[in-house]
């Protein structure tokens, strides 16, 4: 038996239930959705864990500006690491959805408009901190840009795709994730997905930030010999 | 109550010392200027007739593009002597608003100019002309806030010219999205009640941009 923090098993837990689950489980029939309605158990947790990783990024950020420890912009940069991953997942699952549902892969739907700019912002946040020699003045500059990018994120996702009309569920009149008929059948997986794909994304973050510790020790090791 | 007047003092003088030595580089007021206006002309050689969607499709993008212009250089023209000079007078807050307002000042210089000249060249498409001179002023306090923030960051990672457009463009994002609304609603000559609610959200950006910027730029104030 692997010795793994609890967290990782109720991920592994979890996860294992909400697979098989979200492609064989019962779903309601609707016309359009069909079975693409099983979109949700992995396109909306995406979003969830994206948020979630981009907030622990920053949360990371601000701790490291505190404090000075170097160890917090490592975890900073592992959180938006696969921020970006689940951004990119989100996104992608949404696009093939609504190929099969709205007709178009893109469709200047402000949901999409709104996250491939937050995916701009975090690539942004990539190609600063790969301009930077040195560790400490690339921690605390961007540091601060990561700070700056996800005060703006905040208004970009929650604010302004309000404003407008859209065919994305939950906007503009239609039907939101809520009033699918989220009957017991679906919110019994849709919960635990968004549990457990968050989860999964902390520990893909813990993974990251060890590989890139070993990997600083290697190069310590090598530079001094 | 001395300390506040000591600092607005400073900031005064702060203002007026990168205005005078500004001045004195006229080459780098034409510069931006000319920026504007030659984009401009390209435009109207390439559209004769804006029609109203695409006059305010293309202000926007010149302006963006020759505010990142202008003020991706704000940190980056001091030499290093004369940046440790200047940050030895003043406070980082005082320091960076010293800098927004100036970056106001030039935004609304390139703001009147690139107006003008489109308004020569493509005609007047407005309703009304008057609300949207006054959005395009509280956006662009928004816009030289963020832009000031970046330039200091870019300037940090050496001050490569396309990070600070990598950096602002996907920034500054919410606020365009906010102006181009408005500036339709001043197309159309919508009620103003209409534009209200964004009316508020753009001088909600705009506070949270300020302060977002007031907050971190201390962190980027020294080596």
């Amino acid at each position: 038996m692997p010795r793994l923090q609890p967290y990782k098993w109720i991920t592994l837990l979890m996860l294992s239930l909400v697979i098989p689950m979200g492609w064989m489980g019962e779903v309601p029939r609707k016309i359009i959705l069909n079975e693409s309605i099983r979109n949700l158990y992995f396109h909306v947790p995406m979003w969830f864990g994206m948020i979630f990783l981009l907030a622990a990024s920053a949360w990371h950020s601000l701790v490291y500006l505190r404090h000075k420890k170097l160890q917090h912009d490592d975890w900073a940069d592992a959180y938006s690491v696969v921020g970006l991953l689940f951004g990119t997942l989100g996104l992608s699952t949404g696009m093939i959805w609504a190929q099969f549902t709205w007709g178009a892969w893109w469709s200047g739907d402000p949901k999409q408009n709104a996250s491939a700019i937050a995916l701009l912002m975090y690539l942004a946040y990539r190609v600063l901190r790969n301009s930077f020699s040195q560790p400490e003045t690339r921690a605390r500059v961007s540091a601060v840009y990561n700070l700056f990018a996800f005060a703006c994120l905040i208004p970009l996702l929650f604010i302004l795709p309000r404003m407008t009309d859209s065919l994305h569920p939950g906007n503009g009149g239609n039907p939101g994730f809520n009033s699918y008929d989220l009957d017991g059948r679906m919110r019994v997986v849709f919960y635990p997905a968004v549990i457990a794909f968050t989860l999964l994304g902390f520990w893909l973050s813990n993974v990251y930030t060890r590989l890139r510790r070993i990997s600083h020790l290697l190069q310590d090791r090598y530079t001094r010999n | 109550m001395n300390t506040t007047l000591g600092s607005i003092r400073t900031l005064l003088s702060l203002i007026k010392f990168e205005l005078r030595s500004e001045w004195r580089q006229q080459n780098v007021f034409a510069g931006i200027f000319l920026y504007a206006a030659t984009a401009v002309f390209v435009a109207y050689m390439t559209f004769r007739i804006l029609p109203g969607p695409t006059w305010v499709a293309v202000y926007w993008l010149i302006m963006l593009f020759s505010s990142t212009h202008a003020i991706g250089r704000s940190f980056g023209s001091s030499s290093g002597v004369r940046l440790l000079f200047e940050q030895s007078l003043a406070a980082p807050g005082v320091y960076l608003a010293s800098k927004i307002m100036y970056n106001i000042f030039l935004l609304v210089l390139i703001h009147l100019l690139t107006c003008l000249c489109m308004l020569v060249w493509g005609g007047n498409p407005f309703q009304d002309l008057v609300r949207f001179s006054w959005v395009a002023v509280v956006g662009h306090i928004g816009l030289s806030g963020a832009l000031t923030l970046i330039a200091a960051i870019s300037r940090k990672a050496s001050g490569q010219a396309t990070l600070m457009v990598v950096l602002s463009f996907p920034v500054v994002m919410p606020l365009m999205l906010l102006l181009i609304r408005l500036s339709m609603h001043a197309l159309d000559g919508l009620n103003p009640e209409a534009g209200q609610t964004y009316m508020v959200q753009l001088l909600a950006l705009d506070l949270l941009i300020l302060s977002t910027a007031f907050l971190l730029f201390p962190y980027l104030w020294r080596d």
